[in-house]
């Protein structure tokens, strides 16, 4: 939360002081109006649950992406200002699924629901509106390391939330601004998850940047860790280089298998991520090719 | 003045003292005080063109023997080896207990914690990057004569097989230890910058036991102890000790310690600057039962109880001393202590004897000035030592 005070403070004080020259700046001073009415809103509606006979004339709109634009990388090893629990236990998920997990809900004890479907690096929310309601029943979160971004899902999911009250549709996703790649553990017990999604993920082409990439040997342990037996990690990306890499980590580590093409074509998930993710769509569009590749938790090492 | 000693490890069975002395290793007989043995690692070759020489001496600019410091060292179980780790070379030194060289290796990113198997057979290292290797220690005994020409031989040949880290943190590991319970299973536990300590089973480091999660600040401590072998104690940046059940992950109490270091401080008070925790060591006294456990920002060693399948830590006693390491003899409470001193008139090592209640009696000085006379060199200033309590350095400050 400091985060956006702080953001907010400076963008005021641009504000102030270019309020009279036009051009650019005013198209500045129009995303920052647009970001602090988003923000106003986003505050008062967050944990609100719309009432299925909600009338309401006036429906939220949905954001609009070009107001969230940030930088396409970010640095998974600096201390950001982030905010997570101690553990898992630690966690108020009612703050994020209000309609569907009651406030200070133990998730460890009683049988309330818990999230089961993850997607890291979710960006602008594409996969995650697919998947809930190809999963109705299921708890999914997607996680994202940029504050915009994940700003801009947030709103995304208020707007569906209350569009879609009378369906009571879109309580089943959620967004939190995290580093996966660090704090997996914090927010998730062992064995609590199904599926995870890494779609076209940061290629980090570097050589000496290989450590940023998400998809590693060692982290493939702690997905392993997260996952349950029978749990699936999904991959797709648009470069060779990075499916290579996930590929050979991934069917490197004794508790995964990589699953065959057979299997793809069948899946619903798979059909989602090549054409549902905002990624996905940008490379249909290039005509770019996408590889795929998925790979399952195995109870025991082959 | 003397460079101090910034490590020490004892090996039990031949009563042998190490010393880690700047880049430099040292090892007295600690029952007669007699100097042992030296290992000075080798120099780059002088018998060049002194063009290139020249050349070499700009590009590197850390040259000087300062950087290159021993940052751990600790004696295999079965004494046979003494290992280190240096923190300009990136190296890992593996040296037999007569101090000739088994092997030197360079790892791409500087080593931060290491500990060594049971069986002595292979040497577990952490580095900065928060990855975990598995070095074997091949003894292909060399003669301990052998040149320094052959010692470079050894460590370019040794080095040029890349190793795969067993195990990954995406933050820096600042601590590590491997275990083995009764039935021979084997755990790594780890811990990092970002409050995680993890419980990884040893060789199968693909699987994840636990996480021990709990911390709100850098774990730099870890120590099972042996009278309690599912109990972990940890500290760092918190203002307390945890106490956890590791095979479970379960944390058994948070014991304060700040209150016990500064005991003035009001808490709940808005002051302005509240005094920071920096546990920089914690060890075990087995024949005891005791605890201890060091603050550097404080300079206090605090002293716990810690019974037998107790699960409570009792505070028991503090002893104020500026303190570098501790070695544990495991004999009748006798400790050594390196410290930090810079008044040249006090000896840079001492040997106590602590007490069933925590109390400090030096001992044994006449043999701890024969050593201090014959141990560490002589050196123009404090200029000449790199920074030696740099723990509480670790605590974050967010960027954005």
């Amino acid at each position: 939360m400091t985060d956006d005070q702080t953001s907010q403070s400076t963008q005021l004080g641009t504000v102030e002081s270019t309020r009279s020259t036009p051009g650019p700046t005013s198209n500045k001073r129009k995303r920052a109006d647009y970001r602090q009415s988003q923000q106003q809103k986003r505050q008062e509606l967050k944990t609100v649950v719309f009432e299925e006979n909600d009338d309401s004339q006036d429906k939220i709109k949905l954001p609009k992406k070009k107001y969230y634009r940030q930088r396409a990388h970010s640095n998974p090893f600096s201390d950001h200002l982030l905010e997570y629990p101690i553990g898992p236990s630690h966690m108020d998920w009612h703050q994020l699924y209000p309609a569907l997990i009651r406030p200070e809900a133990e998730t460890s004890t009683d049988g309330s629901k818990q999230v089961d479907i993850v997607d890291i690096g979710c960006g602008f929310g594409g996969l995650l509106v697919s998947l809930s309601t190809e999963f109705p029943d299921k708890l999914i979160l997607g996680m994202e390391i940029r504050v915009q971004v994940s700003h801009y899902v947030e709103d995304r999911i208020i707007a569906l939330r209350q569009q879609h009250a009378p369906e009571g549709k879109y309580n089943n996703i959620a967004v939190l601004r995290a580093n996966a790649m660090k704090f997996l553990p914090n927010f998730f017990k062992k064995g609590q998850l199904s599926k995870m999604f890494f779609c076209f993920p940061d290629p980090h082409f570097k050589i000496r940047k290989h450590k940023a990439r998400i998809v590693t040997s060692t982290l493939a342990s702690e997905y392993a860790y997260l996952l349950r037996p029978g749990g699936i990690i999904y991959t797709i990306t648009d470069v060779l280089d990075l499916h290579q890499w996930m590929v050979r980590h991934l069917e490197a580590h004794a508790l995964f298998r990589r699953l065959p093409k057979e299997w793809e074509d069948e899946d619903p998930c798979v059909k989602i991520m090549r054409k549902d993710t905002e990624e996905g769509k940008k490379v249909e569009r290039n005509k770019g090719d996408k590889w795929v590749a998925c790979f399952v938790r195995l109870d025991h090492p082959e | 003045m003397k460079h101090p000693i910034q490590k020490l490890a004892y090996d039990p069975h031949s009563k042998a003292l190490y010393l880690a002395v700047s880049e430099r290793i040292q090892k007295f007989n600690s029952v007669t005080g007699d100097l042992i043995n030296e290992w000075i690692p080798p120099t780059p070759q002088v018998d060049k063109d002194p063009e290139e020489q020249k050349k070499k001496k700009k590009k590197t600019k850390t040259e000087d023997n300062k950087h290159n410091f021993f940052r751990t060292l600790t004696c295999s179980p079965d004494g046979q080896y003494v290992v280190g780790s240096t923190d300009e070379q990136k190296s890992l030194v593996v040296l037999r207990a007569d101090l000739s060289v088994v092997n030197i290796r360079n790892f791409p990113k500087r080593p931060s914690a290491i500990d060594i198997t049971s069986d002595s057979s292979t040497v577990l290292l952490g580095d900065k990057f928060g990855d975990v290797y598995a070095v074997p220690i091949r003894d292909i005994a060399y003669p301990p004569t052998a040149g320094l020409s052959r010692i470079s031989e050894v460590s370019e040949s040794e080095s040029g097989g890349e190793l795969d880290p067993i195990l990954g943190h995406v933050s820096m590991l600042v601590d590590l230890l491997v275990t083995e319970d009764e039935r021979g299973l084997r755990h790594i536990i780890s811990s990092d910058r970002d409050e995680h300590i993890r419980v990884t089973k040893y060789p199968e480091s693909y699987v994840i036991e636990a996480f021990c999660l709990g911390h709100e600040q850098y774990v730099s401590q870890l120590l099972i102890p042996s009278w309690s072998p599912n109990t972990l104690i940890s500290g760092g940046g918190d203002d307390f000790l945890a106490h956890w059940d590791w095979t479970t992950g379960e944390l058994l109490e948070k014991v304060d310690i700040h209150s016990i270091l500064y005991p003035e401080s009001d808490k709940n008070g808005s002051e302005e600057q509240i005094a920071e925790v920096a546990v920089s060591g914690i060890w075990q006294v087995p024949e005891l039962h005791l605890v201890l456990a060091y603050d550097e920002t404080a300079k206090l060693l605090l002293v716990f109880k810690l019974h037998k399948e107790a699960r409570q830590l009792e505070y028991i006693n503090k002893f104020s001393s500026n303190i570098l390491d501790v070695a544990v003899t495991g004999e009748d409470g006798k400790v050594w202590l390196s410290i930090d001193d810079t008044s040249d008139s006090n000896p840079l090592i001492q040997k106590y004897l602590i007490s069933e209640k925590g109390g400090f009696t030096v001992i044994d000085s006449e043999i701890t000035q024969r050593i201090f006379d014959k141990a560490s060199f002589t050196i123009a200033s404090r200029d000449d030592v790199v920074a030696l309590h740099s723990i509480a350095l670790l605590r974050k400050h967010a960027e954005h």
